[in-house]
């Protein structure tokens, strides 16, 4: 008996493990996303590391985008070269110092527009996969942040919390393909679906033929969802595909928000009637 | 016991390099999987039961740092480290050349596995030709990736644990 237990141990070694595997897979699908006790705990291990690697990264990467363009140039321009580092460096200040007032202008727009309170929150990580579009916060539950809670940028929407440990928090990205949000389109308020896509775009469905939808349009969130607030930026249409046949038509969207350069977000601490009704202990009827 | 430490620790980089200091690559959307490369390692050198659990709690660790379902990645990694474990009692994975042939080719099996739990279980809907090129980049990525990983896990292994047998340093080239 043992030895036939020897000799198939790599066969029942792996059986055993993939039931293991598919019963955790099928009850998180079941119960979505929730992180446990020991998730939890190896989650926030690893915060400390990540922030330490991402927030020198970040610095290192602000400075090649800043220093080493010029650099280029002034190999090119020798005789200019003491002049163009000068300028160049005047001109990154100038730079800099706009892009830190504008960004601060569209902090308080944002916030004049949002009654919600918000809770600032910076990037220390994204995907380890190449498939999934999330990213990681440095901010959990010890900061009030909740699961399905909404985060945004000035830009526009980013996406919501899946996940939550006590000192960070796993954001779900609208170009995740498991992302789907409710918009408007701006112009003529026809409605539809904001979905994400293989790559870093998103795709608009499920807006109904007759509807009059353009290149160019802004989509804003219709506040429908649940999740998100009303009027904040999703994206622009870039390319509206109607066939010939179905009931509804499709187009590509860019997104508001450039995710590649996303490194600081917005929590709204405010959790939606529809999150706040699906915690209520169910009431029987009569 | 330090084996399995090692490698889980190597697991454990591994997973934070591709959600840190990856991001940065100028490599689009894509990133070589470190992790997946760790448990084939895994499954051509390990004892099965060791090896199988390891390559669980690898997975485990890749689903902690995704968007996905729990469990995918950890299903995923199983059915990763089980095909390469067979696979290691047929092939002789020795030279370089073979380590990125075998890791690219089995990254593009991955793709599929992933696609086809999803479709099992009910996860999103990832259709397989929307995959399309990525997987091939994906592969290539990880191809290109895997000789320097299993260099470092073997050197990492030898220089930690003494009195490994020769046999399993025939990976190097």
């Amino acid at each position: 008996m043992f030895q036939l237990l020897g000799r198939y141990r790599v066969f029942l070694t792996a059986a055993v493990l993939l039931g293991a595997a598919s019963l955790l897979l099928s009850s998180s699908l079941q119960k979505r996303t929730r992180f446990s006790f020991v998730d939890k705990l190896v989650f926030d291990l690893t915060v400390p590391i990540q922030k330490m690697v991402a927030i020198p990264a970040q610095s290192v990467r602000g400075a090649w985008n800043q220093y080493v363009a010029l650099v280029h140039v002034r190999r090119e321009n020798r005789d200019l070269r003491q002049k163009l580092t000068a300028l160049g460096e005047e001109n990154r200040q100038f730079r800099e110092a706009l892009l830190s007032s504008e960004r601060y202008e569209r902090v308080r727009q944002m916030r004049d527009r949002l009654p919600q309170p918000m809770l600032p929150a910076t990037l220390i990580g994204t995907d380890s996969s190449s498939w999934f579009r999330t990213v990681f916060i440095d901010k959990g539950e010890n900061a009030g942040v909740r699961k399905g809670m909404a985060v945004v940028s000035p830009e526009g929407i980013v996406g919501h919390v899946l996940a939550v440990s006590h000192h960070a928090a796993k954001v779900l990205l609208i170009t995740d393909r498991s992302s789907a949000v409710d918009v408007t389109v701006e112009r003529s308020r026809a409605r539809g679906i904001v979905e994400g896509t293989r790559g870093d775009d998103c795709q608009l469905k499920y807006v109904v033929r007759g509807e009059d939808v353009k290149p160019g349009d802004r989509l804003v969130s219709s506040g429908m969802g649940g999740i998100f607030p009303k009027g904040l930026p999703v994206g622009r249409v870039a390319r509206v595909e109607r066939g010939n046949r179905g009931l509804f038509q499709r187009a590509e969207v860019e997104p508001s928000v450039e995710f590649n350069r996303l490194e600081e977000v917005f929590v709204i601490l405010e959790e939606s009637p529809l999150q706040k009704l699906l915690q209520e202990p169910g009431q029987p009827l009569g | 016991m330090k084996r399995i430490l090692i490698l889980l620790l190597a697991g454990l980089i591994a997973v934070l390099l591709q959600a840190t200091v990856f991001t940065w690559l100028p490599l689009g959307r894509f990133k070589p999987d470190l992790l997946l490369i760790v448990v084939l390692y895994v499954g051509f050198f390990l004892p099965p039961t060791e090896g199988g659990v390891l390559s669980f709690l690898l997975g485990y660790l890749a689903d902690l740092f995704s968007g996905t379902p729990m469990g995918l990645f950890t299903f995923t990694h199983v059915v990763a480290w089980f095909v390469a474990k067979l696979a290691s009692g047929v092939l002789h994975v020795k030279s370089t050349p073979a380590q990125t042939i075998f890791v690219g080719i089995y990254s593009g099996i991955d793709a599929l596995v992933l696609v086809g739990a999803l479709r099992l279980f009910g996860g999103p809907d990832y259709r397989a030709p929307e995959l399309g090129t990525g997987v091939l980049w994906q592969a290539l990525l990880n191809a290109l990736a895997a000789p320097f990983v299993i260099t470092a896990l073997a050197r990492a292994e030898r220089r930690f644990e003494s009195g490994l047998p020769r046999k399993r340093l025939d990976f190097m080239s």
